[in-house]
């Protein structure tokens, strides 16, 4: 159950990436944590910026939020994240630091953008979100077991 | 299977004298390459591989191979354990979790990139170079199919295009040389959702794995496999199972593969040499029984007619 919890925050992280390119719902459903005041947290995203080969992942952020216990298993850099702090990991620069004060959130991509060789261990915007993701989603079984899975369970193959 | 190779190596080498290189031979005992220290290298890191089979989807695109028999998203690939080919540079196989039963593990297969590599030793025409950017390369235009490298790699990397029985060729991934040139990352590396193939700097991999495994000690075993293996290889590898559970060979030496390849390739000339003469004197032979045979039926045919 734990486990399942957990899974869903994974997604609530992925929301966090692409909260600045959506106009979400205020609606927080179910008993999960709430967004920090003065900040909106988003019903649906289309998860959109990597969309090259598979369609853009619509990602319910209420119905992850309903059973996330923090925001922080998904949203790192959360405001009300406790239990990690962004330079536990790495430095982030100042300018992202002031944008993050004022909207509550700084854009997954804003750090993690295309993969970066000179900083191997820094994810790109790619593993970041998947990362994420199977934190959960891999105990559930729904990645791990058939390259199927990847357009049965979350984007579809692009046509053509 | 290796060690009958290594075996056979090693009588090849005793048998034809590798004390014929000397000093080139000893220098390369001492199992450390200081070459190129910026040179990259790849880090596969198998916890977090989720078997999705992108890279090898991604490098039959960057290499423009043919479409393969069974599609890139179909699962029964995992029955059997694959092997590099003419038309797959790369294949993922799935091994069994003994510790989660449910979490299979998939292993990318590929070149290894080695610092001093076998297939390059081995080869009498030096088809192959290691570049000082990391990746191995070959040239086929030079290959003539003896098929030496296939032999010599640890790694069982090399395949031999046999679509082209005229035209031998060996192929193998390269790393997506003409990619890293240009500044972008090998195919694979890019495709990867989950980053678990790592490019960069092979100094900078061999760090970041050492981190990874001193950081979460549950996750992984202490072992970075290719930081000696064979005198070291580019592609380096972290794991939460050991090694020898995904296939791996554990009792590769730490010295390099071209100390007892060298013993190998000191053989070529005898190929060349005694392959003639062995040929010639079978040749010999069978005209030798001709002649014998000839005199022998004259022989009798005048012994018949004396009879009759
Ligand atoms: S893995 Fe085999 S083919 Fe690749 S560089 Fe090493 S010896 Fe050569
Ligand atoms: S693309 Fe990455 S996660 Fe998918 S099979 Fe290859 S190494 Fe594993």
């Amino acid at each position: 159950m734990k486990k399942i919890v957990f899974c869903l925050m994974a997604i609530c992280l992925v929301l966090l990436l692409v909260q600045p390119l959506c106009a979400g719902s205020d609606s927080n459903a179910g008993a999960g944590p709430a967004a920090p005041s003065g900040v909106s947290a988003p019903g649906t995203i289309l998860l959109d910026s990597l969309s090259r080969i598979y369609e853009p992942v619509n990602f319910n952020h209420d119905m992850h939020t309903s059973v996330a216990e923090h925001c922080s298993q998904c949203h790192h850099e959360h405001p009300s994240a406790k239990e990690v702090t962004c330079t536990e990991c790495h430095s982030i620069t100042a300018t992202d630091f002031r944008r993050s004060a004022k909207t509550g959130f700084i854009a997954c991509r804003s750090c993690h953008a295309a993969i970066d060789p000179a900083q191997p261990g820094f994810p790109g915007l790619k593993a970041a979100y998947h990362r994420t993701c199977f934190q959960c989603h891999r105990d559930m079984g729904d990645v791990g077991l058939d390259p199927l899975s990847c357009s049965m369970k979350c984007h579809a193959k692009k046509k053509g | 299977m290796s060690l009958d190779r290594r075996q056979f190596l090693k009588t090849v080498s005793v048998l034809t004298g590798s004390a014929v290189l000397g000093p080139y031979t000893s220098a390369l005992a001492s199992g450390e390459f200081h070459g190129w220290p910026d040179r990259y290298g790849m880090l596969t890191d198998f916890t977090e591989c989720v078997g999705c089979r992108s890279c090898e989807k991604a490098c039959n695109e960057v290499n423009h191979l043919p479409q393969p028999e069974v599609p890139f998203d179909d699962k029964s690939v995992f029955d059997t354990q694959r092997r590099p080919t003419a038309h797959a540079y790369t294949v993922v196989n799935r091994y069994e979790n003994t510790g989660d039963p449910g979490k299979p593990i998939y292993r990318k297969v590929q070149c290894n990139h080695c610092n001093e590599p076998a297939c390059a030793s081995a080869c009498p025409i030096h088809a192959y170079t290691k570049t000082p950017e990391g990746p191995v390369l070959y040239n086929e235009n030079l290959c003539f199919g003896c098929r030496y490298c296939m032999i010599a790699c640890p790694f069982y990397v090399p395949a031999y295009d046999y679509a082209s029985a005229f035209e031998p060729r060996i192929v193998k991934c390269v790393m997506c040389y003409d990619r890293i040139r240009e500044g972008k990352i090998p195919g694979c590396a890019e495709a990867c959702p989950t980053q678990s193939v790592t490019f960069g700097k092979r100094s900078d991999l061999l760090k970041l794995a050492a981190e990874k495994i001193a950081k979460d000690p549950e996750r992984y075993i202490d072992h970075i496999y290719g930081e000696r293996e064979a005198g070291g290889t580019g592609w380096l590898y972290i794991s939460g199972v050991p090694f020898e559970q995904l296939g791996f060979s554990t009792d590769l030496p730490e010295k390099p593969m071209v100390e007892e390849v060298k013993g190998f390739l000191s053989s070529v000339p005898v190929v060349f040499t005694v392959w003639p003469a062995l040929f010639g004197s079978i040749y010999a032979a069978s005209r030798h029984h001709e002649a014998y045979t000839r005199e022998e039926m004259q022989h009798q045919s005048k012994e018949g007619g004396k009879e009759k």
